[in-house]
């Protein structure tokens, strides 16, 4: 027996034309009874009479089924995979029981219906009440007819193994493409899904399929968001996508890129696919790269701070040399001017040692202002506010510690700024650590930190720093960005003259304000970037 | 300005004027000092290491050692340790440009009559070697 590949039930528009066939045949012939049958698979062990004539006097409805050992003629037909004619059943001793007698049928003329691969299909065949000869113009026409059922077969078979092998592409790529798929129906359960949802999500086939995705996957405080996506599929064409979070079978929380894709519905129940990418690493390369960046931020501010510590160190040395030149020399050419008599000549070379020394003392500075300028800035279209959320961030801590409220107003349509970011994060860190010191010794008032972004005339970007500390003497105020000056009393003071560098070196500048009330405001701007180029491109 | 009676006098010859010794590699250090010394009446003569002191052979006539910390080679106080260690008992006064008080503190801890940061004063100067030369007196 051969085995059976999965059959397709015939379609209702081929059973329509096979129920014409048999209505004309029963017509023609004029006999009571046409029918096609079917054998039922696998097992073969009855057959069902699939169309049926609707001429007078027809005893085999449709859907009827019989078995295949009780001695019927189709019973044969299919059996001998020939035809048969039997003109009178009752003179006959072969057919004298056949079960068709008992329903009023005493002769039959059938064929055999096979599939293209030479497969039993069924029979077609006609029956009549009394006697019949079945002419061979009859025979002809039922032959004919059988030919016809075979031809159709023929186009099923062939449509039958194209969509199977459509079947098998779409299993395959369904199972090999590396997202997780899923198949919903318009009740939001889960139809079908591939192997990559079972490795994101920990569910089996038998686990999902026909439960609601909502129920299976998603977390419950996300219930929501997940009910309107689901909607969106069905009132909307649109295909769109999201990043969110699902959960594992185990629980976990699983970051995911998905998308749905509504398809137009053919009757097959489906409203679509959702497609979801397990985005778990690439969060976490993306946390990493803001790590890294946070510590280059730090790192920098860390090394100027020990740099300029061991910078401050070897200036104190380097100066106090030529400066213990100069007192001791001028102590001297003091003690020779007052002598009696005066050392003129002991005076004047006690002074053409000072100004040597002065000379010195004037070089170590500038080696000094030139250790400051040496590093040549990087340059790179540089979001201000995005930079200045960075360096909050980096002084949450701090901030806390501080007791101080920072609140931010950073403008909406900042312009970018051509600039080294991490040296303009430098600058910003500055005046923010300055005001967390200006408003440490603050008590009777809120410590407030308001920092602010916003576009000038002249395509510039402004920021400044607002707190509400001790202030500063407006008269000072050259001399607060001077090197070394400092009111701190562990300060080194170099933060603001470095800062005013940076700026400088952005063509930029920095400045200082009292506020109408407590404290003070830092401000520096910058050329936006576009002016930046226009700068340059018209040099 | 009071002498203290036991010095040498200023008008007699330079064989009774107290000898001062300056080691420092410092060249604005080692030009300054020495005539700001002699003007408040003491002899003076300078050195640009701690090798050159060393090698100096009226080492012993030395009543006070104006002595840098940081030097290249022999630093300071490894003179003050070598000094010591050849029985040269030199009263030493550390003039330093690194104006650290624990610094000064270990420096005063391990022996020296006085501690100067670079700049100092004339008066400085002087209390410094005011200082040394009573050393001096108190070990004889």
């Amino acid at each position: 027996m051969n085995s059976f590949p999965p059959e397709l039930a015939i379609p209702a528009d081929v059973l329509l034309k096979w129920q014409r066939i048999v209505d004309l045949l029963a017509n023609i012939m004029r006999v009571p009874s046409a029918v096609v049958t079917k054998m039922e698979p696998p097992h073969c062990t009855r057959y069902e009479v699939i169309v049926s004539s609707s001429s007078q006097g027809n005893p085999f409805p449709i859907d009827e089924f019989f078995a295949m050992d009780i001695g019927t003629f189709c019973e044969t037909v299919i059996k001998n995979r020939e035809p048969l004619l039997v003109a009178n059943a009752l003179e006959d001793d072969q057919w004298k029981q056949a079960p068709e007698i008992q329903v009023g049928m005493v002769s039959y003329l059938g064929y055999p219906v096979l599939w293209p691969d030479g497969r039993m299909f069924g029979t077609i065949c006609v029956l009549d009440d009394k006697a019949n000869v079945y002419s061979d113009l009859y025979q002809e026409v039922l032959s004919h007819c059988r030919d016809v059922l075979q031809a159709d077969l023929q186009t099923l078979d062939r449509l039958g193994s194209e969509l199977a092998e459509q079947g098998a592409r779409l299993s395959e790529l369904f199972a090999r493409v590396p997202e997780a798929v899923v198949m919903i129906d318009s009740d939001f359960r889960i139809t079908r899904i591939n192997p990559e949802f079972t490795k994101i999500f920990g569910y089996t086939t038998e686990e999902a399929v026909g439960r609601r995705i909502r129920d299976l996957i998603t977390p419950d405080d996300l219930q929501e968001e997940a009910e309107s996506l689901m909607y969106r599929m069905v009132r909307t064409e649109d295909v769109f996508a999201l990043e969110t979070i699902r959960s594992h079978k185990n629980g976990t929380r699983v970051p995911v890129s998905l998308i749905c894709v509504p398809v137009p519905s053919r009757g097959c129940g489906n409203i679509g696919y959702v497609i979801y990418r397990d985005i778990t690493e690439s969060k976490r390369l993306q946390e990493e790269q803001r790590r890294y960046h946070e510590i280059q931020l730090e790192l920098a501010h860390v090394n100027r701070i020990a740099t300029l510590g061991q910078l401050s160190a070897s200036i104190a040395h380097e100066l106090n040399q030529p400066l213990t030149g100069i007192t001791t020399n001028c102590a001297t050419c003091s003690r020779m001017l007052t002598a009696d008599p005066p050392d003129l000549e002991g005076a004047r070379e006690a002074v053409r040692r000072t100004m040597r020394d002065g000379l010195r003392a004037a070089n170590v500075v500038e080696r000094l202002r030139a250790l400051f300028n040496k590093q040549k800035p990087a340059s790179e279209s540089v979001d201000l506010n995005e930079a200045t959320r960075e360096v909050i961030g980096l002084s949450l801590d701090e901030v806390q510690s501080s007791r101080v409220t920072v609140r931010t107003d950073l403008a909406d349509d900042l312009p970018l700024v051509r600039a080294d970011r991490v040296q303009l994060q430098q600058v910003v860190l500055n005046l923010l650590r300055n005001a967390l010191d200006a408003m440490s010794t603050v008590d009777d008032r809120p410590r407030d930190l308001l920092i602010r972004t916003e576009r000038q005339e002249g395509d510039c970007v402004q920021l400044s720093v607002k707190d509400s500390g001790v202030g500063f003497d407006p008269r000072s105020m050259a001399k607060l960005f001077e090197p070394f000056y400092s009111t701190k009393n562990d300060g080194m003071g170099v933060g603001l003259s470095v800062s005013r560098s940076i700026i400088e070196n952005h063509q930029g500048r920095l400045w200082a304000v009292q506020n109408m009330g407590p404290g003070a405001t830092f401000l520096f701007s910058v050329p936006s970037r576009t002016r930046t180029d226009t700068l340059v491109s018209e040099r | 300005m009071a002498t203290p009676a036991n010095w040498p006098d200023k008008s007699e010859t330079g064989k009774t004027q107290a000898l001062v010794a300056i080691v420092d590699d410092d060249e604005s250090v080692r030009e300054s000092l020495p005539d700001l010394l002699r003007g408040l009446g003491f002899a003076a003569k300078a050195f640009d290491s701690a090798d050159a002191f060393l090698a100096f052979k009226d080492i012993s006539r030395t009543q006070c050692l104006l002595l840098d910390v940081c030097m290249p080679g022999m630093s300071g106080p490894e003179l003050q340790q070598k000094l010591s260690s050849r029985g040269i008992p030199v009263p030493i006064v550390f003039i330093t440009a690194r104006a650290d008080e624990s610094v000064r503190e270990k420096l005063m801890q391990s022996g020296a009559a006085a501690c100067l940061f670079k700049p100092f004063s004339e008066l400085q100067l002087r209390a410094a070697v005011d200082a040394a030369l009573r050393q001096i007196g108190d070990s004889r």
